[in-house]
């Protein structure tokens, strides 16, 4: 590694030989942090980091860090284990694009006065497109619907009306969503299974 | 305070800065830091397009050419210089530095705890008041790994050394670390 570049008296003034500056760290490829940082990755990510490192820099991979490497690494090359690091991705995809326990909740809430919207949000988790299930509600439910973006950053499907029980009858027999997904949001703001 | 920043949820807008505007923010900053007076040029160029990138919570965030930001403020409060900036000029802000067992939590985001500043790895070799912007440095580490704000003055550390002694602004690896706003322009 590159030389501190504060000596012991300049550490507190922090002002060193001006010529150095900028001074140039080298960052990580991998994970983006300066080196001496990667450790506090995750285990597998730091493999990644240290494998990256004797690849681009082997002037700055130490036998210490050699040693940190797993066995299982020591011969293999950045693209083996980028290849494998795919494969794993595509293992850990698919079990993302069904997460084990969509919640679609649907809540009702009051707008100006007397008049009511449900709120239905969620559906992206379950698979199902925010756009489409709003046009189906417009035309089911003849009434005005919308996808938009809740405080939380969240899309979420917005119908104008009482249309409660109406969705979760709609998500349960046309969009096919299994039972215990559905939640709705009761009186006492407390998340309540539908069914 | 860059937590949860998302680059689709949080930037409300990137406008170029008027050169006006461009003074302006550059003599504040070099009020601010003088010691930055030799490398003003490299790191905020005159001929370069700057970019004010509006977020949520009136952050602003200066970026030259759509580059890494470079400054980042809070409504018209004074600018902290980036991570990467500190980096390459580490003499930008005082620094502090925090024991060995305290870095994996700031790097998730903690605020800086008194202990961590006053065990035998740590140093605060400088009289600091409170709401002061410092860089916080690692026992055994080379680079700045957060930048905060300190909640007390450097004796009071001492004297109390307990609870929180200097705020997690910006630290290693979040959301302002990780930004990238090429993406975003096109």
């Amino acid at each position: 590694m590159a030389s501190h570049p504060f000596s012991e008296e300049e550490w507190t003034t922090c002002v060193g030989n001006q010529d150095q500056y900028p001074y140039n760290v080298i960052y990580c490829g991998n994970c983006s942090l300066p080196f001496e940082y990667c450790e506090y990755n995750s285990p597998e990510e730091f493999q990644r980091c240290l494998l990256w490192r004797r690849e681009n820099y082997p002037e700055l991979f130490s036998t210490y860090d050699e040693s940190l490497l797993t066995d299982a690494l020591k011969n293999v090359t950045v693209a083996d284990s980028l290849s494998k690091a795919v494969e794993n991705n595509s293992h850990s995809s698919s079990k993302k694009k069904a997460p084990l326990n969509p919640e679609i909740v649907i809540t009702r809430a009051q707008r100006k006065g007397r008049k009511q919207v449900t709120i239905i949000s969620g559906l992206d988790k379950a698979g199902v497109k925010l756009s489409e299930f709003s046009k189906v509600c417009k035309k089911q439910f003849s009434c005005g619907a919308s996808v938009v973006t809740a405080p939380d950053m969240r899309e979420v499907v917005e119908i104008q009306g009482d249309h409660l029980q109406e969705t979760l009858h709609l998500l349960k027999d046309q969009f096919s969503v299994p039972q215990e997904y559905l939640y709705v949001m009761d009186d006492n703001k407390r998340k309540v299974h539908a069914f | 305070m860059f937590k949860k920043f998302s680059p689709q949820g949080d930037i409300v807008s990137q406008v170029p800065i008027k050169s006006s505007v461009q003074r302006s923010i550059r003599l504040q900053i070099l009020e601010q830091f003088p010691s930055i007076e030799p490398f003003i040029e490299d790191i905020l160029p005159k001929k370069e397009k700057w970019i004010l990138v509006k977020c949520h919570g009136h952050m602003n965030l200066i970026s030259i050419n759509y580059g890494q930001p470079v400054f980042f403020n809070l409504r018209t409060g004074p600018y902290f210089p980036s991570l990467r900036l500190l980096h390459a000029y580490p003499f930008l802000l005082p620094r502090l530095q925090v024991d060995k067992g305290a870095i994996r939590h700031i790097l998730k985001g903690a605020d800086i705890m008194c202990p961590g500043l006053t065990s035998a790895g740590a140093r605060m070799d400088e009289q600091l008041s409170s709401n002061r912007m410092v860089g916080i440095f690692a026992e055994g580490k080379e680079h700045a790994l957060a930048i905060g704000i300190t909640k007390l003055s450097t004796s009071d550390i001492r004297n109390v050394n307990k609870g929180v002694a200097v705020e997690n602004i910006h630290y290693l690896n979040d959301g302002l670390w990780k930004l990238s706003l090429g993406e975003q322009q096109s």
